[in-house]
């Protein structure tokens, strides 16, 4: 018990160290959280207004048609009809896509042909939106035309059926109107807060109890080599308990309305204390190699920043292009990964359920594979003094 | 107490301990003297079951001591060469923790720990931290961590290496001290006057061998130095040293030079007025003359043909 309670006594020294990263890690998650819900919609669906310029050298009953139209659904911007003002135009984002409505307009949708021109922000996706609108428009027009109405009649008709809202139905898999809920930011965080506070504490307690003379003076005393081993795991078990506990109750304060209904709150509570056991294995790697304050100070940072960056915890997975293939050998890619399946599904089944089974797998082999690691440099460096 | 027998330990090719023999009995201050590399520590190691030896026996306490040898283990205390505290315990919580490793008891545990902090003359220290402490004051805190649980064995590895006069002194008279209440103690050091001073017995070791025991009367009777003269400021010719070798008693005489002239001379009586006389006859005019008996370093030379502290 004395040893046990002497990685205590120690803990209890580093205490604001352990403070600070929890604290990063609970101030990151609160600003995130209020970034976010400014910035995400409330509402389960709504369609997106873009900016879009029309430029109508048609000036017909057709071109005011789309005019219309396009006025009603989007965000209507002026753009003189000028190839460099539209460039500037787009370049300064004062409009998301130019629809370009040329003087022959009638004869070419009469013929059938490409009707109008746009001109768009580069790779951008919504302008797919416009065109889809745009085309919807002038099909209808036409149908009406071929059903014997008169252009001027299947205009006013077109624009009646474009007016409709349409019925959406969600596929809402998460019961968060497809929204990845706020607690879901919190535990995608917690990988920082756990790593940087257990690396560190840790790896500070070994350096102490890694001296030479130290060990020898243990070594030397009444209590075996087995029993001061099982204090040490025992005494990192717990230090990694508490401060899961403390991160997790923290969520439960700030999100516990919405969090504790979840389905998923249990599988969010096993993956991210899977994630806790990785961060003490890491831990117990850096305080064995690690030769210095300033080496572990170093290492802390590398390591709970490197893994936080390239696991995808600050910033999303699909951002980080041909890194993903690396990323894919660090258990914090993984931890994201099941968080961001439990985030975006109400119930773990199927696919879902081999995704969370692989992912924490993953995660518990390497710090299975870590401590394995550890163990054996620790008993060469007893070996070698 | 302790029986080491014939013990083997080899580090490769070198070979730290050599057929090394020792025999410490109960109530002894017991010196380990020798150079630096010269096997004391291994030594050290080895009776604690801290290192595999390749050839030999260690008896202890009148059982074999093995790494799994707690009960041995808890009646013995290692004072370690290096400060061996931890750096965010405070004075009172690094005792209480190493007084733990044997003794499990809270309440007893405490009086212990007040009793260590008061025979090294620590109390005033209490709640400071390694860090806020000197030198002396540290060394005292190592020893207090060693021997709060009460051995009845206390190892003590050069416990006064890179300390102040007046805290080894102090360190010194808290050895004996211990030694008084009971303790049996192995002193490793390589400061011959120190262990002159507070050993009952002594093992000189080099290359890993014990090349003398005994009392320090014991081992000074080994050798044929019995009194070395020293004379200071003197410029005696190659023909002059000679007539001094010649002299009664007297097996060397050299002349450094820095103008000193040593003599050592076997033992018989009058060997200083006799040297003396010969001077003024030879009307050679000198400075400060001394005569003294022999040091553990003459023994260590004329064993091992090198002086202690090389």
């Amino acid at each position: 018990m004395t040893v046990f309670k002497g990685y205590f006594l120690t803990i209890r020294r580093n205490f604001y160290s352990l403070a600070v990263y929890i604290g990063i890690f609970i101030g990151v998650c609160v600003m995130i959280q209020a970034t976010l819900g400014k910035m995400l919609p409330q509402e389960g669906f709504s369609s997106y207004r873009m900016k879009v310029a029309v430029v109508d050298r048609a000036g017909n009953e057709l071109s005011r048609t789309l005019c219309d139209m396009i006025g009603e659904k989007h965000e209507s911007v002026d753009v003189a009809d000028d190839p460099q003002a539209i460039q500037d135009a787009l370049y300064y984002r004062d409009a998301e896509y130019v629809l370009i409505l040329p003087e022959d307009l009638e004869e070419r949708f009469e013929a059938g042909q490409q009707a109008v021109e746009r001109v768009t922000v580069p790779d951008s996706v919504m302008g797919f939106y416009v065109d889809m609108q745009v085309n919807t428009m002038l099909n209808q027009i036409r149908a009406g035309m071929a059903g014997g109405l008169a252009q001027e009649e299947a205009c006013r008709e077109a624009k009646r059926l474009a007016a409709l809202p349409g019925n959406t139905t969600l596929y809402d898999r998460n019961g968060n109107a497809g929204r990845l809920p706020a607690y879901n930011y919190f535990f995608r965080y917690m990988p920082y807060g756990l790593l940087g506070s257990v690396i560190w504490t840790i790896s500070l307690i070994l350096m102490e109890y890694k001296r030479k003379e130290i060990r020898r003076r243990m070594l030397g005393s009444a209590v075996s080599f087995r029993t001061q081993n099982l204090a040490a795991f025992g005494a990192f078990l717990t230090l990694g308990f508490a401060v899961w506990l403390v991160c997790v109750l923290f969520g439960v304060l700030l999100y516990g309305r919405e969090l504790l209904p979840d389905r998923n709150f249990g599988w969010y509570l096993l993956n991210s204390f899977v994630f806790m056991l990785v961060a003490l294995s890491l831990g117990y790697l850096c305080g064995t190699i690690s030769n210095g304050p300033q080496a572990l100070n170093g290492f802390t940072n590398v390591v709970s920043l490197g893994l936080s960056f390239l696991g995808g915890v600050f910033v999303p997975i699909e951002m980080l292009g041909k890194v993903e293939i690396f990323s894919q050998f660090l258990p914090s890619y993984w931890y994201t990964r099941v968080n961001e399946m439990l985030g975006g599904f109400q119930t773990v089944a199927g696919e879902q359920l081999a995704l969370a089974a692989k992912g924490i797998g993953i995660q518990l082999m390497f710090a299975a594979a870590c401590l394995a690691v550890t163990l054996a440099i620790r008993r060469v460096q007893v070996q070698e003094s | 107490m302790i029986h080491i027998k014939n013990l083997v330990k080899r580090y490769g090719e070198l070979t730290a301990l050599d057929h090394f023999d020792l025999d410490i009995q109960e109530g002894e201050i017991f010196g380990l003297l020798g150079p630096n590399g010269s096997g004391k520590t291994t030594a050290i190691n080895c009776l604690l079951a801290l290192l595999k030896y390749d050839k030999g026996e260690i008896i202890v306490f009148g059982k074999e001591m093995r790494p799994d040898s707690y009960e041995l283990k808890r009646q013995i205390g290692i004072v370690p060469q290096n400060v061996a505290v931890f750096e965010q315990m405070t004075v009172w919580e690094n005792i209480d923790y190493f007084c733990g490793l044997y003794v499990p008891d809270k309440a007893k545990r405490r009086e212990l720990v007040e009793e260590a902090i008061r025979f090294v003359g620590l109390e005033d220290y209490r709640k400071m931290t390694p860090k806020k402490l000197s030198g002396g004051l540290l060394r005292r805190l190592n020893i207090a961590c060693g021997i709060a649980h009460r051995p009845k064995l206390i190892i003590m590895d050069e416990p006064t290496v890179a300390v102040d006069p007046q805290s080894r002194n102090r360190i010194l008279e808290g050895i004996v001290e211990l030694n008084k209440g009971g303790a049996t103690v192995i002193y490793t050091s390589h400061y011959m006057e120190e262990v002159e001073q507070i050993c009952s017995r002594i093992v000189i070791m080099d290359h890993g061998r014990a090349i003398a025991s005994g009392t320090t009367e014991e081992l000074k009777q080994m050798i044929r130095t019995a009194e070395t003269v020293t004379v200071e400021g003197i410029a005696a010719s190659e023909e002059q040293l000679q007539t001094i070798r010649e002299l009664p008693h007297v097996f060397l005489a050299e002349l450094s030079q820095e103008h000193v002239l040593t003599v050592k001379c076997t033992s018989g009586r009058h060997n200083l007025i006799r040297i003396l006389n010969y001077l003024q006859e030879q009307e050679l005019a000198f400075g400060r003359v001394y005569a003294a008996p022999p040091t553990l370093n003459d023994v260590f030379l004329e064993i091992t043909g090198k002086e202690l502290r090389d």
